[in-house]
């Protein structure tokens, strides 16, 4: 516990509906209102919106083009300094899941001055600047209003070099895709802000959420990635949905292969379900087809909104094995989750690896 | 036991977490619990779910009522007695099965009881809670009548072996006087008169019969080594002790 949290006001999650990526709104909300606007192009801007890339990539010269994206929302966690941590990694995640590298970053911040002190906001901007540096990006400035609900993000700029930027249209078809942390914030969040979650548990969680996607990208890059993104507010199914229909190609998810954080599965039995989580599941269920039957607590966390969650990785399959050794070095648990094939566009089927004996995924929370 | 819980208006994940800790109390049998949208409905039938409870739904004006009840209480011609264990075993498997069906119809296919358009305006919440009870009036603490309160397993101080057949030809005699009490509760020595190779046991299993609630202190029931062989629904705690003795219009502890 710090010092800010000893002194009496509330705590910074009281107040919160949805934690993180779990305030996003809903992808059916999103879509109908993204419809009516007219979709911009220039020869310069290198993505576009329809394929729902993480980022825009603006090309400057013929060598560098330029990433631009934001990110924020509510306080995930009673900690300041460690909700401006999450809030940064998660900001910045979306350069890396186009390949690039953060130069800038600028912060979002509202806050309501009359409700905490300032030393609260303070340690909210220490954490995001920390992180920041740590990305070796520079800070830069910002914008603050007051508002009745603390929100915190930044405004992030990177640099990447035009023809190996990442988006998530290009996988092949035998593509497999790696996926660079567990899965289970947004249950794990629920946990935490209701006392549910043993220590080691709620380490766990905290430390996934305040990791960086900048060495598993930097490994990445050794290989030849023909797709990317990052886990977010949409669930691990609603980004492979995206990455399958911007690729054209069908996703067979291994549901037995999906890494799950600790105790997040035993959670989501009893019902510490983020709505966001049954928002994404009633979008992307008319792309899913379950092969097998499904344990009700692991579909939750497939669609559990993910705050500063894992990048999705589509190399070769001849590569897959190597890049999740490289992978695995780091601390964050990573696995091949799954393989693309030609299909229906955007389609995605729950079963399990091939040469796996089990019908059924109960999936497998470590104990912890 | 019967909960009632208004949550509506929280944030998640406030009403799971207070109908979970509702739930820690192996005495209570069935949470009848407000909740405001479907994500807290959907919630709590996962929350029923591993708790092997049922859980169902009723659609009112504007907000769920969620009714959330232990297996071994579903059916109320078992006796849920420690005899009618394996019995309760078959309960619970179907219930299980049907509460899977539940969760897999999910979200739009939920098996809400829509009010039909013709009934009559919705009472408030507090009329309803209370035609809850009054229903279920063997059931519900509040008005409850008589409560027996055994804090120790003889009747009155006096050689040990002849106080524990008094107290035997005590409850016997309430019984057969046909005045049953709302609930028997035991704490300290007295939790040992429910153990299973008691004299008295078996007038305790005919009290139950008769929808007396028996309950034991958990604590007491573990410091004599009794927890494990006492059905579930019967271990209570203080708080819920002392919620029956100012509930009850008489007391009686011999």
């Amino acid at each position: 516990m710090t010092d800010t949290q000893r002194s009496g006001f509330a705590k910074l999650t009281a107040s919160i509906k949805a934690a993180g990526c779990a305030a996003k709104m809903s992808p059916t909300e999103l879509a109908e209102v993204l419809r009516a606007l007219p979709s911009l192009s220039s020869p310069n801007l290198l993505t576009g919106m329809e394929n729902f890339e993480d980022a825009a990539v603006y090309k400057i010269t013929e060598d560098i083009a330029i990433i631009q994206t934001t990110d924020f929302f509510p306080p995930v966690v009673d900690d300041p300094y460690t909700f401006g941590r999450i809030a940064a990694v998660n900001a910045l995640s979306d350069v890396y899941a186009m390949g690039g590298a953060p130069i800038l970053a600028l912060n979002i911040l509202c806050f309501p001055t009359c409700d905490y002190p300032l030393s609260v906001a303070r340690e909210i901007l220490r954490g995001g600047a920390d992180t920041v540096a740590e990305a070796g990006a520079v800070m830069a400035g910002g914008h603050s209003i007051q508002l009745p609900e603390p929100i915190y993000g930044l405004c992030v700029t990177g640099v990447v070099h035009p023809a190996r930027m990442l988006t998530n249209s290009g996988a092949r078809v035998g593509d497999v895709v790696v996926l660079s942390k567990p899965v289970g914030t947004g249950v794990g969040l629920l946990g935490l802000k209701g006392g549910q979650l043993s220590e080691t548990q709620r380490e766990e969680l905290i430390r996934n959420l305040t990791t960086l996607n900048n060495r598993s990208l930097e490994i990445a890059l050794r290989y030849q990635v023909h797709a990317a993104t990052d886990v977010t507010g949409f669930g691990l199914i609603g980004h492979l949905h995206e990455m399958a229909c911007a690729s054209g190609l069908e996703f067979a998810l291994w549901a037995d292969s999906v890494p799950l954080l600790p105790g997040t599965q035993a959670l989501a039995q009893q019902g510490f379900v983020p709505a966001a989580a049954y928002s994404n599941r009633r979008a992307y269920q008319p792309f899913v087809n379950n092969k097998i039957d499904v344990d009700e607590s692991l579909a939750d966390l497939l669609y559990d909104p993910q705050t500063a969650g894992g990048l999705l990785f589509c190399v070769d399959q001849m590569q897959a094995e190597n890049l999740l050794q490289e992978l695995q070095q780091l601390e964050m648990t990573s696995a091949a989750i799954g393989t693309f094939r030609s299909g229906t566009a955007g389609a995605v089927e729950i079963g399990v690896r091939s040469g796996h004996a089990e019908t059924r995924a109960e999936g497998h929370d470590k104990d912890g | 036991m019967i909960k009632t819980a208004d949550l509506r208006g929280l944030i998640c994940p406030e009403p799971v977490l207070r109908t979970k800790r509702l739930f820690d109390d192996m005495s209570v049998h069935r949470v009848e619990a407000l909740v405001d949208d479907e994500v807290c409905v959907n919630n709590l039938k996962r929350l029923s779910h591993s708790l092997d409870a049922s859980a169902t739904v009723h659609e009112r004006d504007g907000y769920f009522e969620v009714v959330m009840e232990r297996a071994e209480h579903r059916h109320p011609h078992v006796e849920t007695t420690m005899g009618s264990a394996l019995q309760g075993e078959g309960d619970r498997g179907a219930a299980r099965a049907g509460t899977r069906e539940d969760l897999a119809g999910d979200l739009s296919a939920q098996p809400i009881e829509k009010q039909r358009p013709g009934e009559s305006k919705e009472p408030s919440a507090g009329q309803r809670v209370e035609a809850a009870r009054s229903d279920e009036a063997s059931k519900a603490p509040g008005r409850i009548g008589t409560v027996i309160f055994l804090a120790k397993d003889t009747f009155g101080d006096g050689d040990p072996a002849f106080s524990r057949t008094l107290i035997n030809l005590f409850l016997q005699s309430v019984l057969q006087s046909g005045l049953v009490p709302r609930a028997i509760l035991l704490a300290n020595s007295g939790v040992k008169l429910m153990a299973p190779d008691s004299q008295t046991q078996v007038v305790l299993q005919d009290f139950q019969a008769k929808g007396c609630e028996v309950l034991a202190c958990g604590l007491c029931l573990e410091f004599y080594g009794l927890k494990d062989r006492i059905a579930r629904d019967q271990i209570t705690n203080m708080y819920s002790i002392v919620e029956y003795l100012f509930a009850a219009d008489k007391v009686l502890t011999p």
